[in-house]
């Protein structure tokens, strides 16, 4: 090879690896890159947080932005990866009403490779309903007087019935 | 519903609880009148209709997880609980839930 192809290939080669990022930490050793996120499953309350941890693969730099596939309405991300869930959940309009939910949601939060926006990893969050403390006020019930939830039935199937009497 | 419930005693324990509407509070005598059931009073604080989109006559299932399984609309329209094949696919949902 004469000195010129020579100086031709060096210059086509780092263009190349500028191109594939090698600049921002490349690790160019034909590993396939991916964001890995732990847990890849998790089910939250609303308002509780949560962090979730990512390991970059194949790329030396292990900086990630974090999003909800979804949108902000379910919740806020640290930089380092703390979710913590709305207070409740969005609204979500559909045709000019709000779609009402039938079941719990489960959304999809996503690490994003800094440099690399082609290359992310996700897991998925599943909300449990809203909580809430309201008094009860049969007189007959055996938690008449006191402040009740779905905190209170960890472990018990509930039947919410909403209603009154008025026609 | 209840008592018939606890009478079967699935391996899971199911509980029946009402939510009345902020503004419908001089219906909880009727609503409780020879009724058990936990019968609790929503206020403009706490939201709680709206805060779970809910309509008159849901019936909110949640596992045993607090997750939503499914909503149970038991109006005159709908799944009114006078019809038996209503009743009983509504105690079925239930117990299947309870591991019965």
């Amino acid at each position: 090879m004469t000195a010129s192809r020579f100086r031709s290939t060096i210059l086509l080669l780092t263009g190349l690896l500028a191109l594939a990022g090698c600049d921002e930490g490349l690790v160019p050793s034909g590993i396939e890159r991916e964001v890995v996120v732990a847990p890849t499953e998790v089910t939250l309350s609303c308002g509780e947080a949560f962090q979730f941890e990512s390991t970059v693969v194949g790329i030396a730099d292990q900086v990630v932005t974090w999003s909800v596939d979804e949108g902000a309405g379910w919740g806020t991300f640290s930089e380092t990866g703390l979710f913590t869930a709305a207070a409740g959940f969005p609204a979500i309009p559909v045709s000019g009403t709000f779609e009402k939910i039938t079941r719990a949601p489960v959304v999809t939060v996503r690490a994003t490779c800094r440099f690399h926006h082609l290359v992310t990893g996700e897991a998925s969050v599943t909300f449990r309903h809203p909580d809430f403390a309201l008094l009860d006020v049969n007189e007959a019930s055996d938690t008449h007087g006191e402040l009740v939830g779905p905190h209170d039935h960890a472990g018990v199937i509930t039947g919410w019935y909403f209603g009154y009497a008025s026609t | 519903m209840q008592a018939e419930i606890n009478a079967i005693d699935p391996p899971m324990p199911v509980r029946l609880l009402g939510v009345n509407e902020v503004g419908f509070e001089e219906d909880n005598e009727d609503m409780c009148f020879q009724r058990d059931l936990a019968w609790l009073q929503d206020t403009e604080a706490d939201n709680v209709w709206a805060m779970w989109g809910s309509e008159r006559w849901d019936v909110f299932i949640l596992d045993d997880e607090g997750l939503l399984v499914e909503i149970y609309d038991v109006s005159l329209e709908n799944n009114q609980l006078g019809d038996p094949a209503n009743y009983n696919e509504l105690m079925r949902i239930l117990l299947e839930l309870a591991g019965e």
